[in-house]
This record gives C-alpha cells, sequence and structure tokens, in this order.
C-alpha cells in the first residue's frame, strides 16, 4: 500500500539527480545543472534557478555541504554529499525503481497477464 | 513588459513569501553566479530569463523549499503542540537560575558578601525575580513560537495551539510575594491557578478565583511580544533590504 510519503517522492526528482551527481564529485551549481542536462539528453527541462533552493533544503537537512571555493578565479559554493546524503540517496534510488517499475507493470501490462493501458 | 532585473523579481517576491533575509542573500548571491556563467557562454538577456525560469516559480519553489528544510515544518505537533509546556518549565527554571547569578553577582559586586546583604537590596532582588519571574518566561516562549511559526511556515492552526498553551499559562501563573517588617515572616508564593488542591470536600481549583490583574498583565505583555515580531518580522522583509545586502 502506498503511503503519503511515497507519493511525495514522486515530486523527488531533482533531489535525486543533485545526489546522484554529487555522489560522483565535489559541484557548484552550474555545474550540476550543465551535468543534469548532459546526463538527461536534455530530456528534462526545469527553471534553472530552481536548483538553488533545492541545494539550500538539501544542505539544512544535512544531506550535502557546502563550502565556498575558489574556482576559475571566482567564489563559488561547492556542493559535497555527505554520509547521511548517501544513505538517502541509496533509499530514494530503490524507491524511484520499485516505483518505475510498478509503473512499468501497468503499462506493460499487469502480472496475471491482463492487457496494458491503451 | 517588466524592465525589473530577474534578481530583483525574485527578491522582491520571497521578501513577500517571507522567506528570512539570510536566506534571500545565500540564494541571491548563487543565482548572480549562475547569472554570470550563463553570460559568458553567450546567452542574450531573453534566453537567460528563459533559462532561470519564471520569477514568481522560482521564488515561489525558494518559498517551499525553504519551509520544507525547518524541522517545525515536518514535525509540528512535537513543535508546536508538545513542546510548549516543558519549554515554558526549562525557561522559567533557567531565567531564575540565570537571574539568581546575576542578581547575586551584582550583590557580591557591590557588597561583597551575599549573607548579610542590606535589607532593601535583598528585597529589590526579591521583587526583581518576582516581577522577572512572572513575565520573562512567556514574553519568551511567546517570542520563540512566533518567529517559529513565522520561519517554518506551518499551518495557522498550529501556531494557535502553541500559543493558547502559552497564554493559558501566563493567565494562570501566580506569584504572590509578601514582605513583613518581621524577620523570618515574609513569604513567596508561586504555583499555577489551574493546579487543584486537596479540601475537605474533594480536590478543588481553590486558586482560580485568584486570577487578577497581575494575571491580565501577563496575558497582555505575552501577546505584545507576538505582536512586535509580527511587525518587526514585515518591516525585516522589506525587499530592499535583502538586495541592497
Amino acid at each position: 500500500m502506498s503511503t503519503r510519503k511515497e507519493n511525495d517522492f514522486l515530486n523527488g526528482i531533482p533531489e535525486m539527480l543533485l545526489l546522484r551527481l554529487l555522489g560522483e564529485e565535489p559541484m557548484h551549481g552550474y555545474q550540476l545543472v550543465q551535468s543534469i542536462k548532459q546526463a538527461t539528453g536534455g530530456a528534462l527541462e526545469f527553471g534553472e534557478g530552481s536548483i538553488y533552493p533545492v541545494l539550500y533544503r538539501l544542505e539544512a537537512e544535512g544531506a550535502i555541504r557546502s563550502c565556498e571555493e575558489v574556482v576559475k578565479g571566482r567564489n563559488r559554493f561547492v556542493y559535497r554529499l555527505t554520509p547521511g546524503g548517501a544513505k538517502r540517496l541509496e533509499k530514494s534510488v530503490a524507491n524511484w525503481e520499485r516505483i518505475a517499475m510498478a509503473v512499468a507493470m501497468v503499462l506493460k501490462g499487469g502480472r496475471d497477464g491482463s492487457p496494458a493501458l491503451a | 513588459m517588466d524592465r525589473q532585473p530577474w534578481l530583483k523579481r525574485v527578491d522582491r517576491e520571497m521578501a513577500r513569501q517571507g522567506i528570512p533575509i539570510g536566506v534571500r542573500c545565500r540564494l541571491l548571491a548563487e543565482w548572480r553566479d549562475h547569472l554570470v556563467d550563463l553570460m559568458e557562454e553567450g546567452n542574450s538577456m531573453a534566453e537567460i530569463d528563459l533559462k532561470m525560469g519564471e520569477p514568481l516559480t522560482v521564488a515561489a519553489d525558494a518559498a517551499t523549499q525553504h519551509r520544507l528544510s525547518g524541522w517545525a515544518q515536518s514535525h509540528p505537533l512535537l513543535a508546536f503542540g508538545i513542546a510548549p509546556i516543558p519549554l515554558a518549565v526549562v525557561a522559567f527554571v533557567g531565567i531564575v537560575l540565570l537571574l539568581e547569578l546575576v542578581f547575586g553577582g551584582i550583590a557580591y559586586l557591590l557588597y561583597g558578601d551575599l549573607d548579610n546583604l542590606p535589607r532593601p537590596v535583598t528585597e529589590r532582588i526579591v521583587y526583581g525575580l518576582h516581577y522577572s519571574v512572572r513575565l520573562l518566561p512567556f514574553v519568551l516562549l511567546s517570542a520563540w513560537f512566533t518567529r517559529l511559526f513565522l520561519r517554518s511556515g506551518v499551518r495557522r492552526v498550529w501556531y494557535g495551539v502553541a500559543m493558547a498553551q502559552v497564554l493559558l499559562l501566563a493567565g494562570t501563573f501566580m506569584s504572590v510575594l509578601t514582605i513583613s517588617e518581621i524577620p523570618g515572616e515574609s513569604t513567596w508564593k508561586m504555583g499555577f491557578a489551574l493546579a487543584a488542591s486537596p479540601s475537605a470536600s474533594g480536590w478543588m481549583l481553590q486558586y482560580l478565583p485568584a486570577i487578577g490583574w497581575d494575571q491580565v498583565s501577563q496575558v497582555a505583555v505575552t501577546v505584545v511580544m507576538a505582536w512586535t515580531i509580527f511587525l518587526l518580522s514585515r518591516w525585516r522583509q522589506q525587499p530592499s533590504a535583502a538586495f541592497a545586502a
């Protein structure tokens, strides 16, 4: 049975992508936006300005941490994944895979062989 | 067409949505860097506006994320429903200990011996403690919960639940000080008028009729503090302040 929290997870895609990318290497905001575009082939359209409030929340929740560093001659906030963030990412990915599988089952036809949705 | 720069429009909307100035400054710094990166890539102003997103939407996202980031937002029952009474106890004990230290320290510095203070000094200290414990805990609690409400953006009903408890405490707390000229006869009683006490005919709320102007003033000061915090938060959320910072 689905819980409210699990339903909320559907809104957490940007968060999962950010954690996943920061798990690979520390990045500043602009790098993250470019990485998301590159990784998704531009399939995800979003206002680039909306990334920063998500980063702010993830930092407040302890999933990532930032420090000011000089990057190409400019001071930038560079973000890193924390151990807590890594655990959260694992859970998010597991939840996402479960949901994606469930949706795929419905679209392709259920376990009982019922027809797929038109 | 609105010619106001993107940053200023977002900041104005964030201020309107009640995001604290510290958070706004941090986000503005990030967005400013992002805009510079986009300009360095050779994007036109129209393209930059398009890529950054609609200011109203971005500001709304910032407000949502800010509210989600708080502990109070995710645990309103604990933060606003359960915390007020334990916090009141902590505030009360903390204030009494702190004031004893402060008053005792000052008296020690002035007179050197706390056991033989002149009577007028002792009376002033006791009166100071008496008025402080009557007012300060409730003022602090009022300020705390009003700020928490404004910062977390929880539903008003949670703020109402917390403030109802604080006002109930303020409206029933009694501190009765009787100074006597006869040594050893002075008394200082404290308690809550809602506390039931045993009597010949069972448990009774025998202190309830003693509620009077003292309690009215405690409630009034608590309400005034909450109102002041609301007014200050409105004043501090003027958009120009954050943008200039």
